[in-house]
């Protein structure tokens, strides 16, 4: 049995030092490059790849608005538990930028938690997107005693109420085309890529294509494709593809007149789908002439916070350790 | 271009390169590692300190002259333990795998993630299937260039963790005999690097070299990330679960490997 929770996001960065990294130079502004650089590490040997992100989170005002979206489906998400009931302390912290894992940690046990039901505010597990995650979470409740990880929510890539909140966002995306125009159009699904390595390992890939073809299908426009996107440029192997912009260019050539994009892999509008969709990949489309119509992510829709909430719901009864789907 | 600024290009190309700048090593102040994290990083890093030794072996087979069988052997009489009080790199090794929590009948057993595999497999073919330059390219640049920086990363993550001097003298060792090797490198491949083909063969070795490294690194991160979350929150899933299954331990691993050598008897110019 668990008696508080803990969403655990990657995270964004948000005005203000995030007083973790020794050798941030304290400017202001600096929270972009202080988040990219604590995300890649601190080596020269990956400066240029730092520069090249921070650009991108610049260019977006220096910010991201990932954490405030993921406090606006925390409170969500309290909201509907208690709808059914269940009044259990919540808490959301963020694997690169505060309020870290420890701090939320802190904060539920002074609320009289010590049982942590952990949701993992990522679709598709892999390694660096699930174990990860729950890795960090256990050891910040280690560091700060009396506190554990008593539970983890099931993933959800193939939840009826994740695959609902999609349609709906594509629904939306889409109700200024002409229907001719949504049917004949392209329909892609996006991910963050991961190197080979990792995906080798797990069943991110498998998870994130049965998102697309599910959502793809209750869309009523089976035809579909899966693309991966912010592959790192400096990397020398191979990552999750195609590319969308690899897909982007292959729809010109079947001369696809619109394409309809669902970011699957991600649960917010930050600044990875802000950028590399709705610039980057836009900008390509439109540069071949293809409309880009890209669909919000889940953010807090009442269909995938009520999914959160069942898993929830299912970590509260007996035995406490919650197992794939 | 010559030989002196194809060097220092070639250098610029191994200091910005993902597989020396990956943020398993970058991250050591801002995500420290626990004893158990370099438990499992030890496990997955120990087949490539055994096997480094045969990559120069081998190429020393094939080495064109005199002179590049020097600098070859003067690595290898390090490796073997010269300047180790007479142990070589996996024994020392060995010493670290033990201040890790390893016992050394562990060792044989432990399953190796395919980066890991294909790491080893790769610079055996870089050593015995390509040209003499590209062989040399991937154990020296791609190497004795990036070693030193990786293990200052790693060096600062042990003593993070509560490693004593004496459980890490592998890598504190091996930074001061690589920085020592890198310069030999960079007197022999001034001889070597000399023409277009030279050089294009000893940068394509040095950069398969570091990809397999990038690779590596991602591998041990996929074991660390998974091993310490099984440990630490038993009963839950992990992500990579099942894929242990097709694994190869290092005993089975060693017993697989085979090396096809296809050398006449003489290299270079021809002998009385």
């Amino acid at each position: 049995m668990i008696d508080g929770i803990l969403m655990l996001g990657f995270g964004g960065p948000t005005p203000g030092c995030c007083g973790r990294r020794l050798t941030c130079p304290r400017t202001p502004g600096c929270e972009a490059e202080c988040f990219v650089a604590g995300i890649l590490g601190d080596n020269p040997a990956r400066q240029r790849r730092v520069d090249e992100v921070v650009a991108h989170y610049r260019r977006l005002g220096g910010t991201s608005p990932y954490n405030a979206l993921s406090g606006i489906q925390t409170e969500a998400l309290r909201i509907e538990l208690a709808r059914n009931g269940v009044r259990l302390p919540i808490a959301c912290a963020f694997r690169h930028w505060n309020p870290w894992a420890a701090d939320a940690l802190r904060a539920l046990k002074s609320d009289g938690a010590s049982r942590i039901g952990l949701v993992i505010l990522a679709p598709h597990q892999s390694s660096v997107s699930w174990d990860w995650y729950i890795k960090h979470a256990a050891e910040a409740a280690e560091s700060v005693g009396g506190i554990e990880i008593a539970a983890v929510a099931s993933p959800w890539w193939n939840h009826p109420g994740f695959i609902t909140a999609i349609v709906d966002q594509l629904r939306e995306a889409t109700a200024h085309l002409p229907r001719e125009r949504t049917e004949a159009a392209e329909l892609v699904f996006t991910a963050h890529a991961v190197p080979q390595p990792v995906e080798a390992t797990s069943f991110y890939r498998a998870q994130f294509a049965e998102t697309a073809r599910l959502a793809a299908e209750a869309f009523g426009h089976p035809a579909h494709r899966i693309a991966f996107q912010s592959q790192p440029s400096d990397s020398s192997i191979p990552w999750s593809s195609p590319d969308i912009l690899t897909v982007v260019h292959d729809a010109h050539g079947r001369g696809a007149r619109d394409l309809v994009v669902a970011a699957a892999g991600f649960l917010v509008d930050h600044t990875e789908v802000l950028y590399d969709l709705d610039i980057e990949a836009r900008e390509l489309a439109e540069s071949l002439g293809i409309g880009f119509h890209r669909a919000r992510c889940v953010h807090d829709h009442p269909a995938f916070i009520a999914a959160l909430a069942e898993r929830i719901r299912s970590v509260l009864r007996p035995p406490s350790s919650v197992l794939r789907q | 271009m010559d030989a002196r600024s194809f060097l220092a290009r070639l250098h610029e190309e191994v200091a910005a390169h993902a597989g020396l700048g990956h943020s398993l090593l970058g991250r050591m102040e801002t995500d420290p590692k626990a004893r158990e994290d370099f438990r499992i990083f030890s496990g997955q890093h120990y087949p490539l300190v055994g096997t480094f030794t045969r990559y120069l072996e081998l190429l020393l087979l094939s080495a064109p002259d005199s002179q590049a069988k020097v600098w070859l052997a003067k690595v290898l009489v390090d490796e073997y333990g010269e300047r180790s009080q007479g142990e070589d790199h996996a024994a020392h090794y060995r010493v670290f795998m033990r201040a890790c929590g390893w016992h050394d009948g562990e060792i044989d057993g432990i399953a190796l993630h395919p980066a890991v595999t294909d790491f080893v497999q790769e610079h055996l073919r870089l050593c015995t299937q390509e040209p003499f330059l590209v062989g040399l390219g991937a154990v020296g640049p791609g190497h004795e260039w990036a070693i030193p920086t990786m293990f200052a990363h790693i060096i600062r993550g042990l003593r993070q963790a509560g490693f004593r001097d004496d459980e890490i003298a592998y890598f504190t060792l091996h930074t001061e005999q690589d920085i020592d090797h890198g310069a030999w490198l960079e007197e022999a491949l001034g001889q070597f690097a000399a023409s277009d083909l030279e050089q294009e063969q000893i940068r394509r070795g040095c950069l398969a070299s570091l990809a397999a490294r990038e690779r590596l690194w991602w591998g041990i991160a996929d074991k660390i990330n998974a091993g310490c979350m099984r440990a630490r929150v038993p009963g839950v899933s992990s992500a990579t679960a099942g894929s242990e299954a097709e694994e190869l331990t290092l005993a089975r691993f060693r017993d697989r490997v085979r090396i096809r050598i296809d050398l006449p008897l003489t290299r270079g110019p021809a002998t009385a």
